[in-house]
């Protein structure tokens, strides 16, 4: 499911807190709504407590529950519809695994703009 | 009454003996026709008498003296004639056991050398001797005249010269009895040859018309006797030769004296010339080839053990090269020189941190061998001298011939380690250094016991050239380890900066993503035109983002100044609660944001000498710690003074930090948490250290997991710091 409804918000999972921030920033300006989780646990907790978010932009290397961990989750016990999940990181060796994975995307940090929006206009409209 | 000596007792009984000997041999010989009635053709005395000098030492001589003196009164001499004879028979075999001795003759005839010293130095030179001397005197005394002198000379010679040769060989070899292995085999060998020899003699000596004259065909027959003869001296060595010699002699002078055999001439003194000549070609022929024989088995001898050497050495040096496991190798290879080099053995090495360590040990008998383990409780040590102390200190070869029994005896009883060494018992000892490249690495001691076998001198070169080749084994096992040991190093050392650029680069990559993510997006926005709302926020946390880039990159400079040496401390007068209170003030909203509490117990003012921004580097260190790891609980801050030094304490009720991680954290690269949960290189507290040190103060830490840390700064008050020494003009 994608929605077109700007309500709807992507869901940035990142344990840098400004990072976080500053994709808010950069996306509500750009007319998205934003939801934060600091990890995979947080990020699975947001799921279960929250409509389905449009998008989820989700960091590889996070603690204590880091990205393949939540994706691991995902999969044993799926979403009621499938969401995109783009990859955010910064290890340059993670593009196979990227590939492999059930991933819509992924994206290198830093994160460049016109990638990112790219991303995201291809799967939110 | 002058005390009796036990030796001289002994000897007055040995020349009694002897005396006697001589006289009843001199009976016997008389008895069989004398020329002048006292030069005889056959003369054991002459043997007897040469047997007991050479056996039992000159100082029997006077026996030889009192048996001629006495043989020959018997036989009719007239005191000054048998003074002069008994005199020339005395000079005879003192002279002959004399020269004999001087030219390192072998009691034993086992060498070629010897069958000739006695043929040359005393049948033909010494017995000529006698022989002039003897006859001088007949002559003075008138007992012989021009026409007789030469065959009485000739005569008495060749009677001496035949007791030398077979007399004296026959009882020096029997008195030895170094048997020859008496098998079943070889007596019944033995009682075949000497039955033989004894038929053909009787045959070639006893047959013949009784009293008839010399028959040139007779001439051939003894000849037959040689075969015997040197079956005898070829299969039974130098027993087998004089034994046969004997017997031959025997038969053959009683034979003719019988008035039989081949030899038989018109007179009986003429016989017994012809008789003698054989024998002495008879007597010599068997000795050389006896002596001849046993040189040959000798080399054999020789050759078989330098074989077998041979074959202990390379199957000894296969095992050492086995494995570079040196313990192992050395553990298989002692079993191997028991009871070649010894009842038992064991090998110490010295360890890398010097101690002396046994790794092996091994002996013949199994009970012994659980004596030797036991002595492992017991290693070498300064306070117990030992071969092993003595031969790792000289590197030298020692050994103990004879371990003085009184000595080991003595040793003190109930003491665990003596009580050991008794049970082993030894009685010789061989210890030699294991060396490699003029190094002493260890020493292998042999040591003789229950056996009471004594090491010979080949047995010492065996066990250097055994442990030589130990040592260069284990030298090439201990060089092979260092340099894996080098090589794991090096690898890890490599695996350490590897895992630290990886989490550099995401550490330092992290901030510059919201950096550059505020940037563009604002950048974004004003070319779209978007109206920007929360500016100043967004300004802020761009620069906070850089702030933090910031302060990672100095950390980076820091260790690189750090590690090169070069990091300089400015130092200035101030007061350290002041600075603290700055730093506690500056975390206030992050402490908030946590929700830490923090209390700050300030007694200064603490006014010092140090680098101000370094110290306030390390404060804030210590207290960003605090705030990061003390998962929300109160954070309680101290400063106290004392005359000396003043001292900062952090203490956080957070996660804590295990035992074994404590002395880490202060490493370089190291971190006692997971790089994820908490960002940051895990620098901080290694140049916190740093710092410390070179302000003269120190850091510690106390922690329990799960109950939080205390950190404690401790910075002199009076002493500068010692990398600034302040220059006097």
């Amino acid at each position: 499911m994608s929605s077109t409804d700007s309500r709807v918000p992507v869901l940035v999972v990142d344990d840098d807190g400004d990072i976080r921030a500053a994709l808010r920033d950069t996306l509500e300006l750009e007319g998205y709504a934003v939801a934060e989780a600091r990890d995979g646990g947080d990020a699975l907790r947001w799921l279960e407590n929250n409509p389905l978010p449009r998008l989820i932009l989700l960091d590889w290397n996070m603690a204590p529950m880091n990205g393949p961990q939540f994706m691991e989750a995902l999969e044993k016990k799926p979403l009621p519809s499938p969401v995109p999940v783009v990859l955010l990181t910064a290890d340059a060796r993670v593009n196979e695994k990227a590939k492999t994975a059930r991933y819509a995307g992924y994206l290198k940090k830093p994160v460049e703009l016109d990638p990112l929006f790219a991303v995201l206009k291809q799967h939110c409209g | 009454m002058p005390q009796r000596d036990p030796d001289a007792a002994r000897d007055a009984l040995n020349v009694g003996a002897l005396a006697l000997a001589y006289i009843v041999t001199a009976q016997l010989g008389l008895s069989l026709g004398a020329v002048s009635g006292f030069a005889t053709l056959v003369w054991p005395p002459a043997g007897i008498a040469l047997f007991a000098l050479l056996r039992f030492g000159f100082r029997l001589w006077p026996g030889v003296m009192i048996g001629a003196l006495v043989a020959n009164s018997l036989a009719g001499a007239a005191a000054p004639v048998a003074v002069g004879i008994a005199t020339g028979n005395t000079l005879e075999a003192v002279l002959a056991a004399w020269v004999l001795r001087s030219a390192g003759f072998d009691l034993g005839l086992s060498r070629l050398r010897d069958a000739f010293a006695l043929f040359i130095l005393a049948a033909l030179a010494a017995d000529l001797l006698g022989a002039t001397i003897g006859v001088g005197a007949l002559s003075a005394g008138g007992l012989v005249n021009l026409g007789t002198f030469l065959e009485t000379w000739r005569s008495w010679w060749l009677g001496d010269a035949l007791g030398t040769l077979t007399v004296t060989p026959f009882l020096l070899l029997w008195w030895r009895r170094e048997a020859w292995q008496a098998t079943s085999k070889r007596i019944s060998e033995a009682a075949v040859v000497f039955a033989m020899m004894f038929i053909t003699a009787l045959t070639v000596f006893f047959t013949g018309e009784r009293g008839g004259t010399l028959d040139a065909n007779a001439l051939s027959w003894p000849f037959f006797t040689l075969p015997m003869l040197y079956w005898a001296s070829l299969r039974f060595a130098q027993q087998g030769a004089v034994t046969a010699t004997l017997l031959l002699a025997t038969v053959s002078i009683a034979g003719t004296a019988a008035g039989y055999g081949p030899f038989l001439s018109d007179t009986l003194s003429h016989s017994l010339t012809l008789v003698q000549r054989f024998m002495a070609v008879s007597s010599m022929s068997a000795l050389v080839l006896a002596a001849a024989v046993s040189e040959r088995d000798r080399a054999q001898t020789a050759s078989n053990a330098a074989l077998d050497q041979t074959r202990f050495l390379a199957r000894a040096s296969a095992i050492l090269s086995s494995s570079l496991d040196y313990e192992t190798t050395l553990q298989a290879v002692a079993p191997l020189v028991v009871p070649r080099l010894g009842d038992n053995c064991v090998v110490d090495v010295i360890a890398p941190d010097g101690t002396i360590r046994r790794v092996a040990e091994a002996a013949a008998l199994p009970e012994k061998l659980e004596v030797l383990r036991q002595l492992r409780a017991f290693p070498p040590s300064p306070e117990r001298p030992s071969p092993v102390n003595a031969v790792l200190k000289s590197g030298k070869t020692l050994f103990i011939p004879q371990f003085d029994a009184a000595a080991l005896e003595r040793l003190t009883a109930g003491d665990a380690y003596n009580d050991l060494v008794r049970k082993i018992g030894p009685t010789s000892s061989v210890t030699v250094p294991l060396t490699a490249r003029g190094k002493v690495l260890g020493a292998i001691t042999f040591g003789m016991a229950e056996s009471g076998r004594v090491y010979e001198p080949e047995d010492l070169v065996l066990a250097e050239e055994l442990a030589s080749r130990a040592g260069v084994a284990i030298d090439h096992a201990l060089v092979f380890r260092a340099q894996v040991s080098a090589s794991a190093a090096a690898s890890e050392a490599l695996k350490v900066r590897e895992d630290f650029l990886a989490v550099a680069g995401h550490e330092l990559k992290t901030p510059l993503t919201s950096l550059l993510l505020q940037l563009q997006g604002l950048q974004r926005a004003l070319k779209k035109g978007f109206e920007i709302t929360n500016l100043g926020d967004r300004l802020e946390r761009a620069t906070g983002a850089g702030l933090r880039l910031e302060n990672l990159i100095n950390q980076l400079l820091d260790v690189s100044r750090i590690s090169s040496g070069r990091l300089k401390l400015e130092p200035e007068p101030f007061e350290l609660e002041q600075l603290l209170r700055e730093v506690v003030d500056r975390f206030s909203e992050q402490a908030q944001r946590v929700g830490s509490q923090v209390s700050l117990e300030a007694r200064g003012p603490a006014a010092g000498t140090w680098d101000k921004s370094r110290i306030d580097q390390v404060l804030t260190n210590l207290v960003s710690n605090a705030l990061k790891y003390g998962e929300g609980r109160p954070v309680e801050i101290a400063l106290k003074e004392s005359d000396t030094e003043a001292v900062v304490t952090v203490v956080d009720h957070g996660i804590g930090i295990a035992e074994e991680q404590q002395h880490k954290i202060f490493d370089r690269f190291e971190r006692a948490v997971g790089t994820r949960e908490f960002g940051g290189f895990g620098l901080g507290l290694w140049i916190c250290r740093q710092i410390a040190q070179a302000s003269g103060g120190r850091i510690e830490v106390k922690s329990a997991p799960g109950e939080g840390s205390t950190f404690t700064l401790r910075l002199p008050l009076s002493s500068q710091p010692a990398e600034e020494p302040h220059v006097v003009h």
